[in-house]
């Protein structure tokens, strides 16, 4: 209850009553009108959790791929790399996320920057363990398939978004 | 658009602008590089550490095998020998091995109890079944000369043994029969890209032609270098050096990947024809000489020239039956193969492949039965290549219905293909192998090559002409009948026992070590007339006979279980195969006691031809013509 007061009382009309930059930040900042909540952090939020969730599952999966031996896992090195990367990047992504969404109206007090780091983020968040994922099936010799291209974009995204929020 | 954006948008047009940009124009770039034949021999030499970076499971799955760890530098970690500073004699001679710190020593004590001499040791040779030490004994020149020194360790019986006992040496040999320079030959074929790196073979080829007395074993002088110790890689992929440097830049190793196209900067064994690529193998498991006087120059300077995927037999000669051997023992190689032309010893399985129809006439080649980078680490082959799935491939009405052909039940040996096809009939370090030459037993032709016979190895009571007249009836008149044996012995003798008694030392070997094969059609109590037959040959002159007669004693006892000569299995694990005849003989004696006493009435009548009376004693004025005829040529195995 608290937290949503809070969130309330900060939610972004003030610096944002100065017209918001763009239809996104339009839209945004009346979605947090209607509903009390953010959008963009809700999003963030949503999404981290189910990240959170998914690649917490994929840590079963892989577990479960160790107890019984499978070799398509266990004895290609590069694929077994590059989905625990899949799994230690989704989690941590998803977790960025939910941080995101719990401090991005009080750190971006501008809802359109607010909007567009959310959703780079939650871009970034998608394609950097889809790409480590992707990239370990169809893997040739010593190297990922080509959907590892993903994580670069991913990581950019991400990276402007987590740089966005830390300037403010 | 907002600057945010405008990054937003870079950060994904600038990626797959790359990769689209890469697809475009890399097959252009790389045209020429790919379409170029590749000269390996004039890549450098990079190691497997640089190979693990790209191929980590193949990294792995050679590095579990005892090629890695053929030569080891001499560590703590390397050395499994016990260097505890206990003396160890044989023919005489005294030495100590010991460890100070990390380092270990060979010390040779002289008369008094004093160290004579001590000689760090350098490397190890082998890991699997023995280890054998390489010392520097400092010279009074230049360069430095490793030698092979003949005491071993034998890994399983965790003991020192002589050379004697593992390179089939008679025990007359003297003890440093086999001390070798390592420089001049181990160096080739336990290590990859060998430079001997002689300093002064010009030298010592003037001294000898201005008639001067030259021994090449002690005063080659070297500065000797490896690219990396054991057989990694690069002996069978080729030097990788510009392979590594080309496939830097992942444009063309994601070109190589999309398109499927071969990488000519390395060599593939499994892409090349059966020729190329038994050849690969066959640098090392086809005993080989260089193939002029020239070329020996060549080699003590700068080593071998033959890279994987070359023509062998442009940078070799390989060994033969015919090849002539050096003056002092001309039939050096021709000791080295049955009289039929086929190999008898370990590292001549290119040779043996090579005299195949599979090959000759098939596509077998080494790859189809063995695998380097999976399989047990034995015999390197996967568990389904040990059956008769093997041959599939050509003859798979055989394999799905044996009986047939082989007149024996689908699940018995004899329905194995390489039990009648590959017989056991090669010696290599302590142990017989299959032979790679793979051929239609041929009992006569075989017996009169004085050469072992598939059938009569595993029906040990039979003779030759048994085994050629079942053959004519099962598979016709081609199969001819013996008229003689080549070893000089009766045609009525039981071919095993007969090879037992009057073989040379390698037919003694094999017929020693396969007398105690479980799979057999007999009994243990109608194999007992093997008893006295093997205690006899425990009498042999060479320790390596003495040591399969030992091994074949102990598993016949072991599958007697409660029916096994009591007492005999301990006095067989006190005899010492390798200690002075004297010490032998006390202990023989003792065996044959309790053979005596156990053997009285209660056997089956033994089978002709074997040499046992009645009460299961060796008939000895019939065994003692055989033992006459006993050949005991010394067998120079190369190694």
């Amino acid at each position: 209850m608290s937290k949503k007061k809070k969130r309330r009382d900060i939610s972004p009309d003030e610096p944002d009553s100065g017209a918001p930059a763009n239809s996104t930040a339009a839209a945004a900042s009346k979605a947090t009108k209607d509903t009390g909540k953010d959008a963009p952090s809700e999003a963030c939020l949503r999404l981290g959790w189910t990240m959170v969730a998914v690649f917490l599952g994929m840590g079963l999966v892989l577990e479960s791929m160790h107890l019984i031996k499978l070799p398509y896992y266990l004895d290609f090195h590069l694929r077994r790399e590059l989905w625990t990367l899949a799994h230690a990047h989704g989690t941590l992504l998803g977790a960025i996320n939910i941080l995101f969404g719990l401090s991005a109206v009080r750190r971006l007090t501008h809802a359109g920057k607010r909007a567009t780091a959310s959703k780079l983020l939650r871009a970034g968040a998608v394609l950097v363990p889809l790409g480590f994922l992707l990239g370990g099936i169809g893997a040739a010799e010593g190297d990922p398939s080509l959907f590892i291209i993903l994580v670069p974009i991913g990581a950019l995204l991400a990276l402007i978004a987590v740089v966005i929020t830390a300037l403010g | 658009m907002s600057k945010i954006h405008l990054l937003a948008l870079l950060a994904v047009l600038l990626p797959a602008g790359g990769l689209a940009a890469g697809f475009l124009l890399a097959p252009g770039i790389y045209e020429e590089d790919l379409a170029t034949p590749f000269v390996h021999r004039e890549a450098a030499w990079t190691g497997s550490t640089t190979c693990q970076s790209c191929h980590p499971d193949q990294f792995a799955s050679w590095d579990r095998t005892f090629h890695s760890t053929m030569t080891q530098e001499a560590t703590p970690k390397s050395v499994v020998g016990a260097f505890n500073g206990e003396n160890v004699t044989y023919w005489g001679v005294t030495t100590r091995p010991v460890r100070r710190g990390d380092d270990f020593f060979i010390e040779y004590i002289g008369a008094g109890g004093q160290v004579a001499a001590s000689f760090p040791v350098k490397l190890t040779v082998g890991s699997r079944r023995f280890q054998q030490y390489v010392v520097d004994i400092p010279n009074d020149g230049e360069g430095e000369t490793l030698y092979r020194i003949p005491l071993l360790w034998n890994i399983p019986a965790k003991r020192w043994i002589h050379l004697n006992g593992a390179f089939l040496g008679h025990d007359s040999e003297p003890y440093d029969t086999h001390t070798t320079t390592w420089n001049q030959n181990c160096i080739f074929c336990h290590n990859t890209g060998p430079r001997p790196g002689s300093i002064n073979y010009d030298d010592m080829i003037a001294r000898a032609l201005r008639g001067e007395r030259v021994n090449a074993e002690h005063d080659g002088r070297f500065v000797s270098e490896v690219a990396e110790h054991g057989i990694s890689c690069e002996s069978c992929h080729a030097p990788a050096g510009e392979h590594a440097d080309r496939n830097r830049n992942p444009l063309r190793r994601y070109l190589l990947h999309l398109n499927g196209a071969d990488d000519p900067t390395i060599v593939n064994p499994a892409k090349l024809t059966k020729e190329r690529s038994a050849e690969v193998c066959g640098q090392c498991h086809g005993q080989r000489l260089p193939p002029s006087q020239e070329a020996v120059r060549d080699w003590m300077i700068e080593g071998p020239t033959y890279r994987a995927g070359d023509v062998l037999a442009e940078h070799v000669q390989v060994t033969s039956s015919a090849t002539p051997g050096p003056p002092h023992m001309p039939d050096m190689f021709e000791r080295r193969f049955w009289n039929d032309g086929t190999p008898r010893l370990t590292a001549h399985e290119y040779q043996g492949l090579t005299m195949s129809p599979c090959f000759q006439q098939g596509e077998l080649t080494c790859i189809s039965c063995h695998t380097m980078h999976g399989g047990d680490i034995f015999g390197q082959v996967e568990p389904e290549t040990r059956t008769n799935e093997a041959c599939r491939s050509c003859h798979e009405d055989l394999v799905d219905n044996p009986e047939p052909h082989t007149y024996h039940g689908a699940e018995s040996t004899g329905s194995l293909c390489y039990s009648c096809h590959m017989p056991k009939v090669t010696y290599g370090v302590q142990e017989i192998h299959r032979s790679h030459r793979i051929e239609k037993p041929k009992p006569a032709a075989d017996v009169e090559a004085a050469r072992p016979n598939a059938c009569t190895l595993c029906h040990v009571d039979q003779t030759a002409v048994w085994a050629a007249e079942k053959s004519r009836e099962w598979w016709g008149d081609a199969y001819e009948v013996p008229t003689y044996r080549g070893d000089g012995a009766p045609l009525d003798a039981a071919s095993s026992v007969a090879a037992l008694f009057a073989g040379d030392p390698v037919q003694r070997a094999v017929a020693a070590r396969l007398a105690g094969r479980r799979d057999t059609p007999l009994s243990i109590e109608e194999r007992a007339f093997l008893y006295p037959v093997l205690l006899q040959c425990l009498e042999d002159g060479y320790p390596t006979v003495r040591w399969m007669c030992r091994s074949s004693l102990l598993e016949l006892q072991e599958e007697a279980g409660e029916k096994a000569v009591p007492g005999l299995t301990e006095r067989l694990e006190r005899f010492d195969y390798i200690v002075p005849k004297e010490r032998r003989d006390l202990q023989l004696a003792e065996m044959r006691r309790v053979w005596a006493e156990f053997s009285k009435g209660h056997l089956p009548a033994p089978p002709a031809g074997v040499y046992v009376d009645a009460s299961y004693e060796l008939v000895m004025s019939e065994v003692a013509p055989l033992l006459a005829l006993k050949s005991n040529k010394m067998i120079h195995i190369g190694e």
